[in-house]
C-alpha cells in the first residue's frame, strides 16, 4: 500500500469520487456534499461544460401540471418504452422528477413561466400531457448553469482535464480510480470510499452523434472491467441531424428544434421529410401520424430511405411561410432562426438535408433504486445507468431523469462511504495501470495506423452494422470485426510523445473502451431475436412478447462477455396480449 | 473537404518542451460553410497529429473552444474559416499547450 507513491504522481483521498460533470455528477456531488460527505468532481474536459447536458435542446418533464400525475408519467414512460424499463427505477423516477425540477428552478435554471406557474409544453414521443418545463432551446444551458452556481455556493472540490483510466478494485469492492492528468501527464491515484460514474452516453461509437465529443462510453468499460452488470444495450436511439456545414453548429439537432409537435401552426402548414425522390416517404410508413410518428419509427423509415437509395432525406420547412417561422420561433431563447439567416441558408428555398444520429443509449450499467451497482463502492447515474428508458427514451425524460439519479447515488454513496471503513489501494494494480498508460507514449512505433484512423473504423462499422437497421448476418460481422479491431490496439503509433494535452495519446487510451461498448452492442442486438422500440431486426421485424419480455443483462466473467437474460422488473403495468 | 484552400498561421508552444513559441503554417483545404474548428480537425487528422486545442460539443453551448483568430476572440464551432487566418490561443489563461488554455 505505502508503495503506490512509487507509481503514482500524486494521491488524492476523498469520502466521494464523482466521474463526470454534467447533470448528473453535479446532482451527486451536491447529494454527496448535503450528506456531509467529502467529494471530489473530476472531468475529462472542463467541469460543468463537458458531456451532453450542456447541449441538451429543449424540454425537462415532470409531472408538476392539473390533470397530470406521477402515476400518469409513469405509465407513459413505460408504454413509451415498450415494457422493457425496470418499473421500480421508473417509479423513483416520476415521484422525485418535480422535486428536482422546482429545485433547479430555484437555484437559477429560470425556467419559462406565465402567470407564476411553469409554462408546460408538450414533448415529442409520447407524453400523453404537456409536462415540459422549458428555457426555449437553452434549457441544458440553463439547467447546467444552475447546478454550477450550487456546485460553487457549497465550494465542491473539482478537478479539470482528468481522464480516469482505471477503477481501482479490492476485497471485491470499488475503492477509487486512476487518472491521468491530461495537462501534465501525471498518473494520480484517487483513493475513494464510494465512486460515482456519471460519464454519460458513448454517441462516440458511431460516425453521426448529437453527443459531445467527452461521449466515448467511458464509464460502460470502467464499471465492466470492475465487475458491474449492464443492460439493455443493444438500446440506441437515433435523431434526425443536419449534415450542411453551414448549420452544424446550431445549438440543436434539427431533429430536436424543428419537429416541434406543439407548433400547431407549423405542423399545419404542411412541414415534412421528403426524400430524394421529393416523396413524402413518411406517410407510406405512418400513415396516421406522419411526421408527428415516434423517434423510433422515425428513424427506421429515413434508414429504410437510404439503404434503398432514395437518399439523402431532407427536413424541408420550404411550405412554412417565412412570417410564421419568425412569428413561432423569433423570440425563443436560442432560436437558431439567427444563426440561420446569417449564413445566408433561406429555409423558404432549401430543404435542410438530415441523416440520422446516434442521440441516447437507453441501456447502461445496471443500477437499483438507490444508484448501486452491484459491486460495493460503485455508483452510476445519468445515461451510464441503464434501465430507466427501456427500449426507446420519450422527448424530455432525460434531463429530469438524470438530476433524480444524480442525486439519489450521490446521497448513497456518501452514506456507504461515512459508515465504511477505507479499504486500502493494490499497488500491483497502479503500477499495471501506469506501466499500461505510459506504454503508448513510451514504447507506441512511431510508424502504422493512429489511434483516430482505428477509431474512424469502428464508427463506420458501427454506423452500417449496427445502427438503425440490424440483422443477424450484418452482426454476427461486426462482433467479428469489432475482435479484429482489437488485434490493432498494441500496434496502434503515436506521432508526439508529448505529456501535455496529447490527443493522440488521448484517443489511443479511448480506443479500447469504445471497442468495449461497440462489442456490448453487437452481441445484444444480436442476442435480441426481435424488434422492439429503437432496436429494429430485419430478420426478426415484429415485437415478440411472448419471448423477448426480459432484459438482456451484460457481464465480464473470466476475461469473456458473458450474456443472460433476466425477466423485466414489472411493479405496475404488463403489456396486453 | 476541398473546393478552397485556407492558409493557416498556427501558434504552437509546449512549456514543458519549448524555450519560446513560434508559429506555424498549414495549408487546409475546406468546404464553403467550413468552422475554424473544422480546420483544426483537418489539421490535427491529416497533417499535424500532435496539434493541442479544445473541442466539445461543437454547436456553441460548453463554450471551452474559444480563441483568437485574427487577433479577435471567437468560438471556433461557429466561425466561418476563411482563407488566411492566425489563430492563438486566448488571453488571460495560462496556456498548457499550443491553443489549449487552463480552466479554474
Amino acid at each position: 500500500m505505502s508503495g503506490i507513491l512509487r507509481w503514482a504522481d500524486d494521491v488524492v483521498a476523498v469520502d466521494v469520487l464523482v466521474i463526470g460533470s454534467g447533470g448528473a455528477g453535479a446532482e451527486a456531488a451536491i447529494g454527496a456534499d448535503e450528506t456531509g460527505a467529502t467529494v471530489l468532481v473530476v472531468d475529462r474536459g472542463v467541469n460543468t461544460r463537458s458531456g451532453a447536458t450542456v447541449t441538451a435542446g429543449h424540454t425537462c418533464c415532470a409531472a408538476l401540471g392539473p390533470g397530470d400525475s406521477p402515476e400518469l408519467h409513469f405509465e407513459d414512460t413505460v408504454r413509451g418504452g415498450h415494457f422493457m424499463a425496470n418499473q421500480r427505477l421508473v417509479e423513483t423516477y416520476v415521484e422525485e422528477a418535480p422535486k428536482r425540477v422546482v429545485e433547479l428552478d430555484e437555484w437559477g435554471a429560470k425556467f419559462i413561466k406565465k402567470d407564476g406557474e411553469f409554462q408546460l409544453i408538450e414533448s415529442p414521443g409520447g407524453h400523453s400531457k404537456s409536462r415540459a418545463v422549458h428555457v426555449g432551446f437553452l434549457t441544458g444551458p440553463a439547467i447546467m448553469a444552475a447546478l454550477r452556481r450550487e456546485l460553487n455556493r457549497r465550494k465542491i472540490e473539482k478537478m479539470n482535464d482528468i481522464l480516469i483510466t482505471n477503477l481501482l478494485t479490492n476485497e471485491n469492492c470499488v475503492v477509487g480510480a486512476t487518472g491521468l492528468n491530461l495537462l501534465n501527464g501525471n498518473f494520480i491515484v484517487f483513493r475513494a470510499k464510494a465512486t460515482v460514474l456519471a460519464t454519460g452516453g458513448a454517441g462516440q461509437v458511431y460516425d453521426w452523434t448529437t453527443m459531445a465529443l467527452e461521449c466515448t462510453g467511458d464509464g460502460y468499460s470502467l464499471a465492466y472491467r470492475a465487475g458491474a452488470e449492464l443492460v439493455d444495450m443493444e438500446f440506441v436511439q437515433f435523431l434526425l441531424m443536419q449534415t450542411d456545414p453551414r448549420l452544424m453548429h446550431l445549438n440543436c439537432a434539427v431533429g430536436l428544434v424543428l419537429i416541434p409537435r406543439w407548433r400547431r401552426r407549423i405542423r399545419e402548414s404542411g412541414v415534412r421529410l421528403i426524400n430524394a425522390l421529393g416523396e413524402d416517404f413518411i406517410r407510406r410508413y405512418d400513415p396516421k401520424r406522419a411526421i408527428y410518428t415516434t423517434r423510433d419509427q422515425t428513424a427506421i423509415a429515413v434508414q429504410t430511405e437510404m439503404n434503398e437509395d432514395r437518399g439523402p432525406i431532407y427536413f424541408d420547412l420550404t411550405p412554412v411561410p417565412r412570417e410564421v417561422l419568425e412569428e413561432e420561433f423569433g423570440d425563443t431563447p436560442g432560436s437558431w432562426l439567427p444563426d440561420i439567416q446569417r449564413e445566408g441558408y433561406d429555409l423558404g428555398k432549401d430543404p435542410i438535408e438530415v441523416t440520422l444520429a446516434a442521440h441516447h443509449f437507453m441501456g447502461g450499467v445496471r443500477i437499483n433504486e438507490r444508484g448501486e451497482t452491484g459491486v460495493r463502492g460503485l455508483y452510476a447515474a445519468g445515461e451510464v445507468a441503464g434501465g430507466i428508458h427501456g427500449s426507446n427514451r420519450l422527448g424530455g425524460n432525460a434531463l429530469t431523469e438524470i438530476a433524480v439519479f444524480g442525486r439519489i447515488a450521490g446521497v448513497n454513496a456518501a452514506r456507504h462511504a461515512l459508515s465504511s471503513d477505507p479499504i486500502g489501494v493494490r499497488e500491483k494494480q497502479v503500477r499495471t495501470e501506469r506501466e499500461r498508460v505510459y506504454r503508448y507514449i513510451d514504447e507506441a512505433p512511431k510508424k502504422g495506423e493512429s489511434p483516430t484512423a482505428v477509431r474512424k473504423r469502428l464508427q463506420k462499422l458501427m454506423s452500417s452494422k449496427v445502427g438503425v437497421i440490424r440483422d443477424g448476418e450484418g452482426l454476427k460481422e461486426a462482433v467479428k470485426e469489432i475482435l479484429g479491431l482489437r488485434e490493432y490496439l498494441p500496434k496502434v503509433s503515436l506521432r508526439s510523445d508529448a505529456r501535455s494535452y496529447n490527443s493522440e495519446w488521448i484517443e489511443a487510451l479511448l480506443l479500447p473502451r469504445m471497442l468495449d461498448v461497440a462489442e456490448m452492442v453487437a452481441r445484444a442486438a444480436l442476442l435480441r431475436a426481435e424488434s422492439r422500440g429503437a432496436h429494429y431486426r430485419a430478420d426478426y421485424p415484429a415485437t415478440d412478447n411472448k419471448n423477448w419480455l426480459k432484459n438482456i443483462v451484460l457481464k465480464h466473467v473470466e476475461g469473456e462477455m458473458r450474456l443472460t437474460t433476466r425477466p423485466v422488473v414489472v411493479t405496475k403495468i404488463a403489456p396486453e396480449g | 473537404m476541398g473546393e478552397k484552400e485556407s492558409i493557416v498561421r498556427v501558434f504552437r508552444f509546449d512549456p514543458m518542451r519549448d524555450e519560446k513559441p513560434r508559429y506555424e503554417t498549414f495549408r487546409v483545404p475546406f468546404r464553403e460553410g467550413d468552422r475554424v474548428l473544422d480546420l483544426l480537425i483537418y489539421i490535427q487528422e491529416n497533417l499535424d497529429p500532435s496539434l493541442a486545442f479544445r473541442q466539445s460539443c461543437k454547436e456553441q453551448a460548453c463554450l471551452v473552444c474559444y480563441l483568437k483568430a485574427n487577433g479577435r476572440l471567437i468560438l471556433p464551432c461557429r466561425e466561418r474559416a476563411e482563407d488566411n487566418m492566425t489563430l492563438e490561443p486566448r488571453d488571460r489563461h495560462r496556456i498548457v499547450r499550443d491553443l489549449v488554455v487552463g480552466f479554474k
